[in-house]
């Protein structure tokens, strides 16, 4: 197994992993970019890469935008990813009396810290749960895929009853294309273009890089940052005491959530913080600089990254935009994550492991360096990076497959994004729904065969099955009792 | 949801009330094609499963849409601020760049669209704007196409240009 392993130990692998890391940190750390973002723009570009190097080079730019959201968190009271957002609430404070340096060495450390720790869950977890996952048949995954799109529609911005409708929009549109059992197309209209379906890649870059664009040139920010250079620097060992329990509780909480479908580094981060504020005994300084704050927020960012691996890899299943990108990237390089994974190629996926313990470790290297170089890149006027953005992702569109046709694609979904998120519609659902439509499909029509064409055999098929179907359903009812139950209260009060 | 540069709640907001109906609209036209002859027939016909699960979802779709409708209706939303004049010029230029993509290759529609994109966010000075068109629009074109060898539409046998 080693040496199956060691195959993928290669010098295009550790360059995929050290640029994967520089651009991660750089585009994480440019406010309006973000972990998404830089995927799509990456993924078209991997293609002409070995399928080792491009997973490393995504994950690397992954983990590394996560961490790399804290820096403009910290010196410029901006997020550079929604993930640092909690970060901004004790790392500018510290920057504004002078110790911008002492901040980001903790945000560095912490991030580190908690990417390693999610790794290491994520090799115990995932063999795990690939070894349950074998027991899922195709109405099982059905039933998977209905519950993780309802959690991710119920947790999403906005109201749930738009998640879900985007949820179905985004299943509906991955159907679009030539039937998958009878070969002949569905909802082409005729254009030829449309009998192979719409290119996912193109739709993904068009939904969160040019509405990024857009949205961001609606708010014409234009921002020359005043930004003075820093230096790290990292704490002592000393500095450490007392809080090696806040960071372990952290970096749990982002490895529990980032497991769960629908939930984000972002929602770990704010757990982490409000946990950490409730239990640290500095608690009363959290909001004013206290480095307790820092060390939650950022911990359990980065632990998400790991874990939230785990359903990804051992269920084919993504939680959130990022990791569905990062199935994308998977399934196009041949890999089929999912019960066969551990089995048929696990040499990769434990590559894949090793490869997050060394980008977590490139990380705390480069971070030096880039953080000094931000000193610059902050002052870029935003409109040469939106500029850059729109070329990136037309770039992005065009290379996936040649076809001009996916360019208006994107453009046209870059539109519609922009639409969508005016009108306060979340778009992870309809990505989500656009990425498992197939699996959905194709589960739900061997099921059929199995039934008898009885859908309702479905509910009682197995133990598994109905456990998740009725999960769903509680999902689904929650926010009407809850509202119920509230009504309820306030007239009893009254 | 609000945001920090929304002026306020106003009345009904007539964006999300007309995207709204806009997805009502376009589920709802789609489920009527789904029953079109044309998926009742032929191989259609031995496969009656290809279009329980599209008309399914298009139901659901459909009537979500339509709650989304009445929900927004009766509901009020925030009066967006923002620089709206920049965000039709951007869309307009990247729908010019789709259509004109295939005839006049990637090189040459892109130069246009960093140049015009630049013009429309507020850049005036012409030696940045020749500068950064040069590097983000051809630039960034020769690094893919003939460095990094990821070929992207061209118009010439060859793929030079």
């Amino acid at each position: 197994m080693i040496e199956a392993v060691l195959t993928h130990v290669t010098l295009g692998a550790a360059l995929a992993i050290l640029i994967g890391t520089l651009l991660g940190i750089v585009v994480g750390g440019l406010p309006g970019l973000g972990s998404v973002v830089g995927l799509t723009i990456c993924l078209p570009f991997t293609f002409t890469i070995e399928t080792g190097p491009a997973i490393f080079l995504l994950l690397a730019v992954y983990c590394g935008s996560v961490y790399g959201g804290s820096i403009s968190a910290i010196l410029i009271n901006t997020p550079g990813t929604p993930q640092a957002a909690a970060t901004t609430l004790d790392g500018y404070p510290m920057a504004e009396r002078g110790e911008g340096g002492a901040a980001l060495g903790w945000a560095t450390a912490a991030s580190v810290a908690g990417g390693l720790l999610s790794c290491l869950v994520l090799i115990l977890a995932a063999p795990q749960l690939a070894r349950v996952a074998v027991r899922f048949g195709s109405i099982e995954v059905f039933a998977l895929i209905v519950m993780a799109l309802t959690c991710i529609a119920a947790v999403s911005q906005g109201s749930m009853l738009k998640g879900l409708t985007m949820g179905a929009f985004g299943l509906f549109l991955a159907l679009i294309g030539t039937d998958p059992v009878v070969g002949m197309p569905r909802f082409d209209f005729g254009v030829f273009d449309l009998s192979a379906g719409l290119d996912l890649i193109a739709a993904v870059i068009g939904l969160f890089a040019l509405s990024e664009a857009l949205e961001r040139a609606r708010l014409g920010e234009g921002t020359v940052a005043a930004v003075r250079s820093v230096r790290i620097r990292l704490p002592g060992l000393g500095q450490w005491r007392g809080r090696l329990g806040g960071l372990l509780r952290s970096s749990g909480i982002g490895c529990g959530v980032g497991a769960l479908p629908g939930t984000g580094a972002a929602t770990a981060a704010f757990i982490a913080y409000a946990l950490a504020r409730q239990t640290s005994p500095r608690g009363g300084a959290f909001g004013t600089g206290e480095p307790d704050g820092i060390v939650a927020a950022e911990s359990s960012n980065n632990a998400v990254t790991g874990s939230a691996m785990i359903p990804t890899l051992a269920l084919g299943i993504p939680g959130d935009v990022v990791t569905a990108i990062l199935l994308n990237a998977l399934i196009i390089h041949g890999v089929t994550p999912g019960v066969r994974l551990m089995a048929d190629d696990a040499p990769l996926v434990y590559a894949i492991f090793a490869a997050l313990i060394v980008v977590n470790l490139v990380m705390l290297l480069m971070a030096f360096p880039v953080v000094r170089l931000f000193g610059w890149l902050l002052r870029i006027p935003e409109r040469f990076i939106l500029a850059a953005v729109i070329v990136l992702s037309l770039l992005g569109a065009a290379a996936v497959r040649g076809n001009p046709f996916d360019v208006l694609v994107a453009v046209l979904f870059g539109l519609l994004g922009f639409a969508l998120r005016r009108g306060g519609y979340p778009l992870a659902p309809l990505v989500i729904g656009l990425v498992l439509g197939p699996q959905l499909e194709k589960t739900f029509r061997r099921g059929l065969l199995l039934k008898g064409d009885d859908f309702g055999a479905f509910f009682t098929h197995s133990p598994i099955a109905t456990g998740i179907f009725a999960l769903t359903a509680l999902l689904l009812l929650a926010p009407l009792v809850r509202r119920l139950w509230a009504a309820r209260r306030s007239g009893g009060a009254a | 949801m609000t945001s920090a540069d929304d002026t306020g709640t106003a009345a009904r907001s007539p964006f999300r009330l007309g995207l709204a109906l806009l997805l009502a609209a376009a589920a709802l036209a789609l489920l009527a094609h789904a029953f079109a002859p044309r998926y009742a027939t032929g191989i259609f016909a031995t496969a009656p499963n290809a279009m329980v699960l599209p008309k399914v979802l298009l139901a659901l779709w459909g009537g979500m849409a339509l709650a989304l409708v009445a929900v927004e209706w009766r509901g009020t939303g925030p009066v967006a601020a923002g620089r709206w004049a920049t965000v039709l010029w951007l869309g307009a230029i990247l729908v010019g760049a789709a259509l004109l993509l295939p005839v006049a290759g990637f090189a040459l529609t892109v130069t246009p669209v960093v140049f015009a994109s630049l013009l429309a966010m507020g850049e005036r000075r012409p030696l940045v704007l020749l500068v950064a068109t040069a590097v983000l629009g051809p630039g960034l074109w020769a690094l893919f196409h003939h460095v990094l060898l990821i070929r992207l539409p061209s118009i010439l046998p060859g793929g030079l240009l």
